[in-house]
Formats: C-alpha cells, sequence, structure tokens
C-alpha cells in the first residue's frame, strides 16, 4: 500500500496494512535545508523542497502545506513576529476596535503574495508525488480566526456583547475560510485540516458552543469542496464529539490531555492524534516507542485513526532522532492485525 | 455554611451564565449581608477557585472563567475595595507574557488577585528575558508571575531564572500557560518555584509563599 491507500483505507474505519503516521512537521524543514524559519517561508519551492526531504527521510505519510498560524492574518494586513526556535507570533491585532468590523474587508486569497506561496508549494509537492501520497491543507476556521484578528480578551467581549458585529465577521471569516481551502484543495492538497481551538471545550463551554460556533463549522465546512479533519489544537473535544460528528468532518484531532480510548469508543468520526508533542522533546528511543505502542492500543483497532501529535505542529525543539524513533515504532508496532494489543497490557 | 454555600453556588450558577444582571443583582445583596473582607474571602474567590477547578476538570470553558474573573475584579474594585485593598500584607508581586502575545492568561490571573484584595503590577506582553530581569528588579518584585503561550517561551523562563542566579536576586518564580498544562514536569525544567494551573490555584500559591516568607522557612 503507498500512503494514499492507507490513509484512505483507515478512512473508510478499515484496517490498512499498518497505522498510517501523519509527522505534522513545519519548521523542521527549514533545519533540511540550513535555513532559519523566517527564511524558509518566505518561499514556496523550499517549503515543498523541505517537505519532500522530510517524508523521505522520516517515512510518514502526508505532505504538509502549512507554514504557521498568523500567516491568514498577514494576508489580511497583519505582521507575524519570527523568532528563532519556534513559529512566529501574530502581530498587533488588525481588529483594534468593535467598529473596524463594520468596514473590515478581507482578502481573496489569490491577491496575497504569502498565501500565493502556499499554494505554489501545494502544487510542486503534488507534481512530486501525484496521488501517492496525501497533501494536507491548512485553514484556520472563522470561529477561532479572530483571536489572531483581534486578541482573545475583546474576542470575548464581541461574542458575548456585540452580536450583531460578532455575526458579521463570521460572515466574513467564512468567505475567506471557503476561497482559502478550495484554493489549496484546487492547488492540489487532498484534505484540509480545519484548525478551530476555540471550539474546544478547553475553550467554549459547549452550550456556547452550540449558540455561536457550531453552526459557523456547519456552514463552512458544507461549502468547503473536499474532505476535513477538524483540529482541536491541543485543546479538548470529549464533551462536543456529538456537535462535531454533525459537522460534516471526517476526522477530529484530539488532545494529549484526553483519554484517545475514550474518544475512540465514543466518536464517530476518524481520529487524529494525540501524542504529547511538549512532552515528545525529552522522549528516548524505548519513550518514544512506548507512547507510541500506547496510542495504537487505545484507538488502533478496525482502523479510523491516523497517528499524529496533538498540536497539529511538532515543536522545533523536538530532535529529528525522536521523529525517527516514532517512525520506527508505528513500522513495528501499528502493523494490522494489531494480535499484539490482546496478548500483553503493558 | 450550608447558606454560605448556597450563595456561592447562586453567584457561580449565574457567572457561568455570563449573566451579568443577575450576578450583579446577587451581589449587591450579599453586599447588605456581609462585610467586605467575608464577602471577598467566603463567596468570591472560592466561587473563583471553584470555576476555575471546573475547567481544569474540563466541565467549563475558558470564556467562563475569563467572563466570572473580569466580572468579580470589576464589582470588587467599584464596590468594595478602597484603593489600599483589603491585603495589608501584600507582597510586591508582578505579572507578565514573557515572549508571546496573547494576555488572556495574565488577565484572568490579574483579575483573580485583584478581587482577592492584592495588588499586582502588569509589566505587560511580548516582554524578554533580559527586559523581565531588569524591570522586576527595578520595581523590587518579590513573587513574579510569568504567563506563556508558546513552548519557546516557556523555555525562555530558564533564561529568567539563570538571570535572577547570575545577579544574585531573590524572588520566586510562578509560572503558567499551555506547555505547562500539557507537561506539568517542564516546570522543573525551567526552575520555576511554582506553576499554576488554573484559576483555582493562584491565591492557595500566592498566600503559601507568603506563609513560608513569614515562617521563615
Amino acid at each position: 500500500m503507498n500512503s494514499m491507500e492507507r490513509v484512505l483505507a483507515t478512512l473508510s474505519q478499515n484496517e490498512p496494512d499498518r497505522v498510517p503516521l501523519f509527522l505534522l512537521v513545519s519548521m523542521h524543514g527549514a533545519k533540511e535545508l540550513g535555513l532559519s524559519i523566517q527564511e524558509y517561508f518566505q518561499k514556496g519551492e523550499q517549503v515543498a523542497d523541505g517537505q519532500l526531504r522530510m517524508l523521505k527521510k522520516f517515512g510518514h505519510d502526508c505532505l504538509y502545506n502549512f507554514f504557521y498560524a498568523s500567516l491568514e492574518t498577514e494576508a489580511m494586513g497583519g505582521q507575524s513576529i519570527f523568532r528563532k526556535n519556534g513559529p512566529p507570533n501574530s502581530g498587533a491585532p488588525i481588529i483594534r476596535n468593535f467598529e473596524d468590523i463594520e468596514i473590515l474587508e478581507l482578502p481573496r486569497p489569490e491577491d496575497s503574495p504569502r498565501l500565493l506561496e502556499v499554494l505554489k508549494a501545494t502544487r510542486l509537492m503534488k507534481e512530486a508525488v501525484g496521488d501517492t501520497v496525501p497533501i494536507i491543507g491548512v485553514v484556520m476556521s472563522p470561529f477561532s480566526l479572530p483571536v489572531m484578528q483581534m486578541g482573545f480578551e475583546r474576542y470575548f467581549d464581541l461574542i458575548f456583547q456585540y452580536h450583531v458585529l460578532f455575526q458579521r465577521l463570521m460572515a466574513l471569516n467564512e468567505e475567506f475560510c471557503v476561497a482559502w481551502a478550495n484554493a489549496q484543495l484546487e492547488a492540489g492538497a487532498s484534505a484540509i485540516c480545519y484548525y478551530d481551538p476555540v471550539a474546544s471545550s478547553t475553550i467554549t463551554f459547549r452550550d456556547d458552543y452550540i449558540k455561536n460556533g457550531f453552526d459557523v463549522d456547519k456552514r463552512t465546512i458544507s461549502r468547503i469542496k473536499g474532505p476535513t479533519a477538524i483540529h482541536m489544537a491541543s485543546g479538548r473535544c470529549l464533551s462536543i464529539l456529538d456537535l462535531l460528528a454533525q459537522t460534516g468532518t471526517t476526522m477530529v484531532g484530539v488532545s494529549a490531555e484526553e483519554d484517545l480510548k475514550e474518544i475512540k469508543d465514543q466518536s464517530k468520526l476518524n481520529i487524529l492524534g494525540n501524542l504529547n508533542g511538549i512532552r515528545m522533546r525529552n522522549w528516548n528511543a524505548d519513550q518514544a516507542e512506548a507512547n507510541v505502542k500506547a496510542a495504537i492500543r487505545a484507538a488502533g483497532s478496525g482502523g479510523g485513526f491516523i497517528l499524529a501529535d496533538n498540536h497539529g505542529e511538532i515543536p522545533w525543539q523536538i530532535q529529528e532522532e525522536t521523529l525517527l524513533s516514532i517512525s520506527k515504532a508505528v513500522r513495528q508496532w501499528g502493523k494490522y492485525p494489531l494480535r499484539w494489543i490482546h496478548e500483553t497490557t503493558e | 455554611m450550608d447558606q454560605i454555600f448556597q450563595k456561592q453556588q447562586k453567584l457561580k450558577e449565574a457567572l457561568l451564565s455570563l449573566n451579568r444582571l443577575q450576578a450583579e443583582s446577587i451581589s449587591k445583596r450579599l453586599t447588605k449581608e456581609r462585610d467586605s473582607l467575608s464577602l471577598v474571602e467566603e463567596i468570591f474567590i472560592p466561587v473563583l477557585e471553584d470555576i476555575g477547578q471546573g475547567w481544569e476538570e474540563g466541565k467549563y470553558g475558558l470564556s467562563q472563567v475569563y467572563w466570572s474573573a473580569r466580572f468579580c475584579e470589576e464589582w470588587i474594585a467599584q464596590n468594595l475595595l478602597d484603593e489600599s485593598g483589603t491585603v495589608t500584607d501584600n507582597p510586591r508581586m508582578a505579572i507578565a507574557v514573557l515572549e508571546d502575545f496573547h494576555s488572556l492568561g495574565k488577565t484572568i490571573v490579574c483579575s483573580i488577585i485583584r478581587s482577592a484584595g492584592f495588588t499586582i503590577e502588569d509589566f505587560g506582553i511580548g516582554i524578554s528575558a533580559s527586559a523581565l530581569v531588569e524591570k522586576t528588579m527595578e520595581e523590587n518584585i518579590e513573587i513574579l508571575l510569568i504567563s506563556t503561550l508558546m513552548l519557546p517561551s516557556a523555555l525562555s523562563i530558564s533564561e529568567v531564572y539563570e538571570q535572577f542566579q547570575q545577579k544574585n536576586y531573590p524572588v520566586k518564580l510562578v509560572v503558567g500557560g499551555a506547555p505547562f498544562r500539557i507537561d506539568p514536569d517542564l516546570v522543573k525544567e525551567v526552575r520555576a518555584d511554582y506553576i499554576v494551573k488554573s484559576a483555582a490555584d493562584v491565591i492557595k500559591v500566592i498566600r503559601s509563599i507568603i506563609q513560608i516568607k513569614h515562617s521563615g522557612t
């Protein structure tokens, strides 16, 4: 089986030859090319090159066109503040006052030079692998993007006190999100990872998600012309699994803070996760193996599971050796049928 | 005791449902019944701690913690406290977001600390390790609370610690934020003194530091 066949089988809730592995490495491509993180993300061809080199080195099952989270707000006139050892921070908010929302206009993705670099990277990856390896595109959900557009506190105030303006912002973000997701699919992305940490119960109470975010997610996902994985970016989702299943998404990216088996037992969705990306930086080969085994034991049976980290972005601090150990462990312990999980309870 | 519990529950329900009118009405009634100190100590702070604990357990969302903390801070400042606060033995405290630019955690912690009658200086967001050390020493801060969102910023707390060591400056480092929630062992790695996992912890941690200081251990 190639990676695409393996992933499609598991998404159909069948057991492929082994558990698929998505190492969602973005910044590590800069190390491959000997560039700083900021330099690396300036050109789509560098990102494509970095992704293809990492695919070869780690032998995982996807390519990832993700640059960094603040890229979307950069396209909207914001700034990213780069650092040497991690993803850039989002700079000053593009919405400074609630009134700004009344006159806010968002760009078309094709008019943004920064987003065009992502599309270029996607096209180059597609040319290189065709249909053998899934290419994962990325969008921020309309409900979560405002954290970068205006800051957390102001966004909470908007949701709870200025409902008309909140609805207007959601409408603008929905249009942008759908256009951006579909542009990536047209460029060659196989699926879209739809980051929605604000929907997670770590941030938003279930009732408030139903009131404010659920319809936004349903509307948006229904207009994306390809499969999506809704990702909580380390946030918890157990209490809203039933709602997420109704958004039309096919997969959920879950937190290391939640019990993967409990999620598997309760979810109708396919599962992506949930290796602890923060703890991972101190894992030796044995610990990497033990964590891979634990995740496979919890969620591997019957397919419907892709092993990945819990956040959707492997930290810069994770050593190459650790990623290789994870990849090796999946090859050793992820082969279907998973007889070993019934033979031992270690 | 039951009566206090019932009053706590009523306020908690109003706060969790983000119902400002109801929360104000309950708070007004309570103000007539009790003196400021007992109202803060027996109602507001236990309720905020309970909500913080509920967030840690996955029962409530951060939006509820934020709204509750902000409401209590505003209500107490406007209706109960004079400028000096209710705490007579207030250590010199400051809070900052190291290198990152997301201030939500800092805002919540500040609100809870101020609700408890303490004063705390806000050193802002996006501050570097060196600038934070310099400002802390200038202001003679005894307890420094550091909030981070991203792993590289959390790891930079080591740098803060080392600079304080080099300058032989005694300060208690209290850290919090997403990386510490995902990996609680990180607190040892960055050599901080205390971790605040949620709004439930912060006042307990501060009081524990004060107690240790007084006992001279």
